[in-house]
């Protein structure tokens, strides 16, 4: 079900909309601009498309372009058109929240409202449209937002803070200046700038990727703006820089704190110029470069240390610059995470060849593998082989810390198929042998050999993250932070007094003593079972 | 007179004037009847008919019939009313040879007796299938006008 919020200043797409496509939830009609930012600012980013008509028959006063004394032509020609008025606001606002314009391309041929957002304005001639072409329409919109189908291998998940930056990196796609990005390892920022920033850059040239941490910084400049033969010691040719290759394309610079502070000069002069010169030469090239650079330093540290120049800093457009959350802020995606990370796994061809080895020696015919996220298998279908990934399995991924983010989260999503799949041959399949499940014995076993950021569970080196809450004596701040520490004991132990008895008092015979401690504390065994 | 004889101010003021008639009758009198699809059953066809032709305007004080729409609009058409230009009156220009204009004439006299059956409520199986074919050819006839208003004042002068 997706929500749609029609604008338009009669009820009839409502109504038509309401009987004839009735698996979505309809907001509205709001009647005029306003009405419309009031709705879209109260849901939230929830509003998934906006059914948007073109003709308003409204008072003056609300019409967008209306002025005190205008004429009655003139409010005539804003009714007619209010709707591509009302559709240039939202793309300000709004630029990559779907709109479908309930008018033809051809209509609009003598219109200039309609610039920018294209990727997300859609048309449907309303002296054609029926049901069944605006369902259509609807479902490939929301399958494209829910999915999205858009962005590759790139992740967004369905948090608010997420589909800000998304529609922020969006809009940044589009300029002439450098994007940043910053966040920690592992959070995507490679996989942003290749497959969501230079995809909506709407340039024709190569997207070319320099990691700088690997490149030696005698080396760096011409590794960037290229070199003549005898530039330097070992160079034996012309060399063409990054800069030339992404030209009329997209570099992307990772780990631009490692820029040396030579390269930081030349840098700053090709963003000023919009031209290189090659080391060892005297000719400028021009080159136009969409630039993305990325880092998880703070720059502007960099900057008052000295180590990073302030003026190539402002010219890096730092004001605009983008963060990725880590992977324990976006917990909320956990389940969506997953099941991509799952589809992506799936593809690989290794991984392929090993179901299809599995699939012979289990005597099972066809090609089709379905994912379930959940408590149990669904009913055999002919030809369907079930990846199952029971919701215990998925507590555990979702109370770990990944502290290597989506990389890490989905190459242990990988070597969890891998490592089912190679169990479940070796077992020669199950009591279903259609089902193929990661146990979270498995799971667990994966994620006890990665580093956490909280430290490992075992005794004497282990250490607990807990939030210090003030209150009127030292005993209730003392209980408070034991609470917090027997729940994070009992997560990490699975739920095993026994195991915290032994960590805590040396002895696993002590469990009764730790659970009697738990329920002291006002702990309850069944609030904490999801965490499990 | 042909609408590729008319002057430039008159042809800015028929487009005007034809687009509007698209928006309020060529756009709703054929609205409800196409949403839904060839499967429907001829009451859900009688009532789409019905709501397309005797509220083919909605507005805050009540409905106007597909008629009443047309006998705001064709005086214009039908030399009877001067189209007016942006700045000023642009003559009067007797169209119903255009056949366009002859489409919609004679589809809206096929649709002022579906509407009085409606009204009576006497509307049978033959009527709503000659119902939606006039309306059909209304509003087919109007956006053929109005595309074909607009290519010729995009036309350049003399060409």
């Amino acid at each position: 079900m997706a929500d749609i919020l029609i604008v338009d200043d009669q009820d009839r797409y409502l109504s038509l909309c309401r009987a004839a496509i009735p698996e979505h939830r309809y907001r509205g009609p709001t009647r005029n601009l306003k009405e419309t930012l009031d709705v879209l600012a109260r849901a939230r980013g929830r509003v998934d498309c906006v059914l948007l008509d073109v003709h308003f028959d409204i008072p003056p006063e609300d019409l967008v372009g209306w002025s005190e004394g205008a004429s009655e032509r003139v409010v005539s020609d804003l009714k007619r058109r209010q709707g591509l008025l009302i559709l240039a606001e939202l793309r300000q606002r709004y630029p990559d929240l779907p709109v479908i314009v309930m008018t033809s391309r051809e209509e609009l041929a003598l219109e200039r409202e309609v610039e920018g957002g294209e990727e997300f304005t859609y048309f449907l001639d309303d002296d054609y449209v029926d049901a069944r072409a605006l369902q259509g329409q609807l479902a490939n919109i929301v399958e494209l937002r829910r999915t999205g189908e858009f962005d590759g291998p790139v992740f967004w998940g369905r948090s608010m803070a997420m589909r800000r930056i998304r529609q922020r990196l969006s809009v940044l796609a589009r300029g002439r200046l450098p994007v940043v990005l910053l966040g920690p390892t592992g959070t995507g920022k490679s996989l942003i700038a290749r497959h969501f920033v230079h995809e909506r850059s709407g340039r024709s040239g190569r997207f070319v990727t320099v990691d700088l941490a690997t490149v030696p910084t005698d080396l760096m400049g011409a590794h960037l703006f290229g070199s003549v033969k005898g530039a330097y010691t070992g160079s034996v040719g012309d060399r063409t820089g990054a800069f030339e290759a992404a030209h009329q394309g997209t570099l992307f610079l990772d780990e631009v704190g490692n820029l040396s502070l030579e390269a930081q000069k030349m840098l700053l002069s090709v963003l000023q110029e919009g031209t290189i010169t090659r080391l060892g030469d005297l000719k400028e090239r021009p080159v136009d470069v969409k630039l993305v650079v990325a880092t998880n330093e703070d720059l502007a540290v960099r900057v008052r240390e000295g180590t990073f120049r302030a003026d190539l800093y402002m010219r890096l457009n730092p004001s605009t610059a983008v963060v990725l959350p880590s992977l324990s802020e976006r917990s909320l995606d956990t389940a969506e995470l997953l099941a991509f990370c799952l589809e992506q796994a799936l593809e690989r061809p290794y991984l392929r060849g090993l179901l299809g080895e599995y699939r012979q020696s289990a005597r099972l015919d066809g090609h089709g593998i379905r994912i379930v996220c959940g408590t149990s298998a669904p009913d055999p279908e002919p030809g369907t082989l079930v990846l199952l990934f029971p919701e215990r399995a998925l507590r555990l991924m979702r109370s770990h810390h990944w502290p290597g983010n989506l990389r890490e989260f989905a190459m242990t999503v990988e070597n969890a198929v891998l490592f089912a799949v190679a169990e479940m041959t070796a077992a020669g399949g199950g009591d279903r042998a259609d089902v193929v499940v990661v146990r979270p014995k498995l799971v667990k076993d994966l994620l006890g050999a990665l580093p956490d950021a909280r430290g490992p569970v075992s005794a004497g080196s282990s250490s607990v993250h807990i939030s210090l809450v003030p209150a009127d004596t030292l005993n209730k701040v003392s209980v408070e932070c034991e609470r917090q520490y027997f729940t994070e004991l009992y997560v990490r132990n699975d739920g095993d007094f026994g195991a915290m008895a032994e960590l805590l008092l040396g002895d696993r015979e002590h469990a009764r003593k730790i659970q009697l401690r738990f329920n002291q504390l006002g702990l309850k065994v069944r609030e904490l079972k999801d965490r499990l | 007179m042909p609408i590729e004889k008319m002057p430039a101010p008159a042809l800015e003021a028929l487009l005007d004037h034809t687009s509007r008639l698209k928006h309020d009758l060529g756009k709703y009198v054929r609205f409800q009847g196409r949403w839904l699809g060839p499967d429907a059953d001829l009451d859900a066809r009688r009532e789409a008919l019905a709501a397309d032709l005797l509220h083919t305007r909605r507005g805050p004080d009540g409905s106007v019939d597909a008629s009443s729409v047309w006998a705001e609009f064709s005086g214009e058409l039908l030399g009877e009313r001067p189209l007016r230009s942006a700045e000023e009156g642009s003559g009067t220009f007797d169209l119903r040879a255009d056949p366009d204009v002859a489409r919609i004439v004679d589809g809206m006299a096929v649709l002022d007796a579906v509407i009085a059956a409606l009204r009576s409520d006497s509307l049978d199986e033959a009527g709503v299938i000659e119902g939606e074919r006039a309306a059909e050819q209304v509003a087919s006839a109007i956006r053929s006008l109005v595309e074909r208003v607009r290519n010729v004042g995009r036309r350049p002068a003399g060409g």
